[in-house]
């Protein structure tokens, strides 16, 4: 399994068309590529970790094995790998949502920058702030003033200290919306069924699983917490939009390796998923039917752009996560 | 949808289909029987092999992966008296004494034979009522599910045994366990010392190759000098089932109560299968005209906990379809594999996907028949096992278990706590303090502690909004009445237990 | 041992535990974000605390009042004469122990076969003890799981250090 066909990496490398100069890269990858995935298997960021690996070994011609190590939101894995071995055959496919929260709840005490980033190269359908069908609000605005006619009455079910905990703090903190919020679990199916079963007022969870509750016609969408509309959902409107500025939250799937890795491996990797995610038709036709997902990827500079400003956003409320 | 019925009964009758399934309630059993290696594993490790099949392919293989593995788990249970997954915790209680009294081959055979009853009981009430069903599930909030947990631990006092103290201790040092790691709701770190690892927690697993598998290594070890006891006959050649039709039919009340629970703790998230049996056992030992022959070994039990733990393969996939919640780890993956093929789980599964989900009704249906056919024939090869002596037999079902305990979350950790918790079961023992209550607080601390914490969420927005839960407040009125009966109960069972002793 | 010393000896090292477990229960960390709620995640770790003392004192006394059985032996307790009587059981302990630790540095395959190899002698009476027998099991049985996890079902078992 392991030498496995230096020829087809050179072929593969070439039609990549990132050749790069140092000769030792020439020949990565000629291994097997671990990749290790923080969360568990039939998961969101599961299921792009590992589709980004099948396409990235057709391109590589080398096996890349996915393995879930699980636990603590992603922090185990992360500590466990962040300092591995830097010859690029071992990476990291996570989601920049848990390494950001877990960094500003304190759960570990590292950030992007204790990694090499190799790309961010996904982007959730969104979270979605949920009501039942029967409410009487329409619009963000609407509920807002509503929370603010009758303060601490109407519930917010969030998971504590997760991303809808966040949301939640901005709209009270920005826009002075007096929701009552109380814990109704980390995972956002289990806040829609609270939400369907009247325990809750108004949850957050992600458009792919509110999306059959709303054509039901049992859930409303007030509006979607990513920065710009889903194109897939055109008709609801962004919390920007909404009158409530800093709610943005955008879950971003990124590839790591461990800090020191070398340039070369990390560019080469880079402007492979680049090319997977924007050229290759499979990739496009699969997140789209799994999460409503539209290809997305960002360059290397970018995307450690894109995860400082995530990381920033988050640490500014880190006061009220620890 | 009713149309759908028959384009689903096709797309499962195909060479493929069929073979993966045969070959999934296969793969399902071994990885059930062997400790350390559990259904949800066996999903794990075919999950990503399913995301290339078609959507019935991959489905029916995850489905029967389920299927076969819950079930498994019943043939360490009754031979090693290891319970292969955690479901089948409870089949140990009278599957191992019945295979000490050489009825190895009957136990089985009852094992086998009611985990197919359940499951298709299980199937029945999936296939004909579950939108009910869901509606009942999602009525289920914070104050439903701390009453519910509140009356499942007081089943510790009926799994005790003779001494309730040492019970109660088990059962909160189980609870204590389960505290480490980041708590309920607010993820706070508790009891980690700085310690990454802990942050996770324990895992069910490793607790339960610690506290079963290694003192059962540790028992032979006890052994080794001992004068060997005769040679215990067991009838290696069974026939048909093993047992009459008069006592399948005996167990006909047995067998609708221990679905019954099966079914709803199935469609309840997050309580899972080890409970249910435990509680089927309990309720058939309660209602029982003859409870002290529980733990003896008698049929009723492995009747109990074998129908209820495969009853909850179709409960828990009630709530998975209809609303999209996975009830434990194993659904939680069938999920994965579910939106990987775009079967979308919710209100509007049967009109958008109903020729998928009526395929996954006959795949259910055909795995729990595969399952009967390889099991019964299996049971003459299962039965062999006896006959390899311990010292053959459980080093390499030790790291069989190690393996199962890497393979859980992929880290060393989790060895070295199954030899940790292997020192504390062998030090429990010593001190007399019974096992199962400890799995049981375990489990149940972790749900009780969450829900109690959101229930008293709910309770400062709106103090009486308690009032509008008559679950729970059903569900508090019974378990006060059980705990009352059951310490009257137990504490008449010790009596006699002294009484017999000292005789 | 007998009973009474039995329990009694268990009383106080469960109070003993339950008191440690209260003292560090009061040191987690609350989350802030919790301001208003009475329940914080400390409530729950105190209360089984308190139940756990409560029982063990329950243990304690009881023991203390059960009369000493007659003819009972009080000698004392030493390891040593324990490990004596159960040589095989301290035998597994360690060998387990050292499997754990060997396993990343040597190996699955490696520290599975030693293991195997320790346990199955450990196991075996006098009259069936056969070296050959326990390290062929040893060495099928190790490879085989290796292949099986390793390469079909692509579990991360330890390679060894020494090989890299």
């Amino acid at each position: 399994m392991k030498k496995f066909a230096t020829a087809l990496t050179f072929a593969a490398a070439l039609t990549v068309g990132a050749a790069p100069a140092a000769f030792a890269e020439d020949a990565y990858p000629n291994q097997t590529i671990n990749m290790i995935c923080t969360h568990g298997a039939g998961g969101d960021t599961d299921y792009n970790t590992r589709l980004i690996s099948r396409l990235l070994e057709k391109r590589f011609g080398v096996s890349v094995v996915v393995n879930n190590v699980t636990g603590a939101n992603g922090s185990i894995a992360l500590t466990q790998y962040k300092d591995d071995k830097t010859d690029g055959y071992t990476l990291i496919g996570t989601n920049a949502m848990s390494l950001a929260s877990n960094e500003a709840s304190g759960l570990s005490d590292f950030g992007y920058d204790a990694f090499e980033v190799i790309s961010v190269y996904g982007k959730q359908c969104g979270e979605n702030l949920l009501v039942r069908a029967d409410a009487p609000y329409n619009t963000l605005e609407e509920l807002i003033a509503a929370t603010q006619k009758e303060p601490d009455s109407i519930t917010l079910g969030v998971a504590m200290g997760g991303s809808s905990y966040i949301a939640g703090l901005i709209m009270q903190m920005d826009n002075d919306a007096k929701f009552a919020m109380v814990d109704a679990g980390g995972d956002g199916a289990e806040r829609m069924t609270s939400l369907l079963g009247g325990h809750i007022d108004v949850t957050i969870a992600p458009y792919t699983l509110a999306k059959e509750y709303i054509e039901s016609g049992k859930v409303k969408s007030l509006c979607t917490l990513m920065s710009e509309r889903l194109p897939a959902t055109p008709d609801i409107p962004t919390a920007v939009e909404s009158g409530v500025p800093n709610l943005k939250i955008d879950t971003l799937y990124v590839l790591l390796a461990p800090k020191g890795t070398p340039k070369e491996i990390v560019d080469k990797l880079n402007a492979a998923v680049l090319d997977i995610v924007n050229n290759d038709p499979e990739y496009k036709e699969a997140i789209m039917n799994f999460n409503f997902q539209e290809p997305y990827a960002l360059n290397v500079e970018d995307s450690i752009a894109r995860l400082k400003e995530q990381r920033e956003h988050m640490m500014s409320y880190a006061k009220y996560l620890q | 949808m009713l149309a759908d019925v028959i384009p689903g009964l096709m797309s499962v009758l195909t060479p493929t289909v069929l073979f993966f399934i045969v070959f999934g309630v296969f793969v399902g059993i071994i990885f059930g029987s062997i400790p350390g290696l559990t259904a949800t594993m066996a999903i794990v490790m075919f999950l990503p092999v399913t995301y290339t099949m078609s959507p019935i392919e991959g489905v029916s293989t995850l489905v029967a992966l389920y299927v076969g593995g819950i079930s498994g788990g019943l043939i360490a249970a009754i031979l090693l008296n290891i319970p292969g997954t955690p479901s089948s915790i409870a089949t140990t209680f009278d599957g191992a004494p019945m295979a000490r009294k050489g009825q190895a081959g009957k136990a089985l055979g009852v094992g086998v034979v009611f985990s197919f009853c359940g499951t298709i009981v299980g199937l029945l009430v999936l296939v004909l009522v579950s939108p009910l069903l869901a509606m009942f599930a999602i009525k289920f909030g914070p104050y439903e599910y701390c009453t519910l947990a509140l009356f499942a631990l007081s089943l510790v006092i009926s799994l005790t045994g003779r001494d309730l103290v040492k019970g109660l201790i088990s059962g909160l040092l189980g609870v204590m366990l389960a505290t480490v790691g980041l708590a309920p709701v607010d993820s706070a770190k508790r009891f980690t010392f700085g310690i990454v690892d802990l942050n996770a927690g324990f895992s069910l697993l490793t607790l339960l190759i610690g506290l079963f598998a290694i003192t059962e290594v540790i028992k032979a070890a006890e052994d080794v000098r001992k004068p060997v006891k005769a040679e215990l006959e067991t009838n290696v050649h069974i026939k048909g089932f093993g047992f009459s039709f008069a006592e399948f039919w005996s167990q006909k009340l047995n067998m609708i109560r221990s679905s019954a629970i099966g079914i709803v703790i199935g469609i309840l998230p997050g309580i899972g299968g080890a409970i249910s049996g435990m509680l089927a056992y309990t309720a058939a030992k309660n209602q029982s005209k003859h409870p002290e022959k529980f733990g003896t070994g008698i049929m009723d039990g492995v009747v109990a906990s074998e129908t209820a733990n495969n009853a909850g393969i179709g409960g828990a996939m009630i709530p998975l379809l209809t609303l999209g919640i996975p009830g434990d780890a194993a659904t939680a993956m069938l999920l994965g594999g579910l939106m990987v093929h775009q079967i979308a789980p919710g209100p509007l599964i049967f009109d958008k996907s109903g020729v998928e989900v009526f395929g996954i009704f006959f795949a259910l249906a055909i795995s729990a028949v595969a399952m009967l056919v390889i099991e019964l024939f299996g049971i003459k090869i299962f039965i062999r096992v006896l006959k390899v002596p311990k010292y053959l037999l459980l080093p390499v079902i030790m790291v069989l278990c190690v393996i199962g305990a890497i393979g859980n979350a992929n880290r060393m950790f989790d060895v070295w706590s199954v030899m940790v918790f292997g020192v504390m079961g062998y030090l429990l023992i010593k001190a007399k303090i019974p096992h199962v209550p400890m799995i049981l607080g375990f489990i149940l601390g972790p749900i009780f502690e969450l829900n109690f914490r959101r229930a008293v969420q709910h309770a400062q927005i709106d103090p009486t909004g308690v009032f509008s839960h008559p679950i729970a407040i059903c569900f508090f009125a019974v378990t006060i009445i059980v705990v009352i009966l059951s310490l009257r109960r137990q504490r008449k069972e010790a009596a006699l237990l002294q009484a017999s002793e000292e005789s | 041992m007998n009973n009474k010393r039995n329990d009694l000896i268990t009383g106080i090292v469960l109070a003993l535990f339950a008191l440690w477990y209260f003292y560090e229960a009061l040191s987690i960390r609350v989350f802030a974000g919790m301001g208003k709620a009475v329940v914080n995640s400390t409530t729950m770790p105190k209360i089984w605390a308190v139940c756990l003392l409560l029982l063990a004192g329950a243990l304690i006394l009881r023991s203390l009042r059960t009369p000493a059985p007659k003819g009972a032996k009080s000698g004392s307790f030493s390891l040593g004469a324990w490990v004596k009587a159960n040589y095989e059981v301290f035998l597994t302990f360690a060998a387990l122990f050292i499997y754990a630790a060997l396993m990343e540095p040597l190996g699955f395959i490696i520290s599975s076969i030693l293991y195997i190899f320790a346990q199955t002698l450990i196991l075996m009476d006098k009259e069936h003890r056969s070296y050959v027998k326990a390290l062929a099991i040893a060495v099928v049985c190790s490879v085989a799981s290796y292949a099986v996890f390793v390469y079909w079902l692509a579990v991360l078992l330890p390679v060894g250090a020494i090989f890299e």
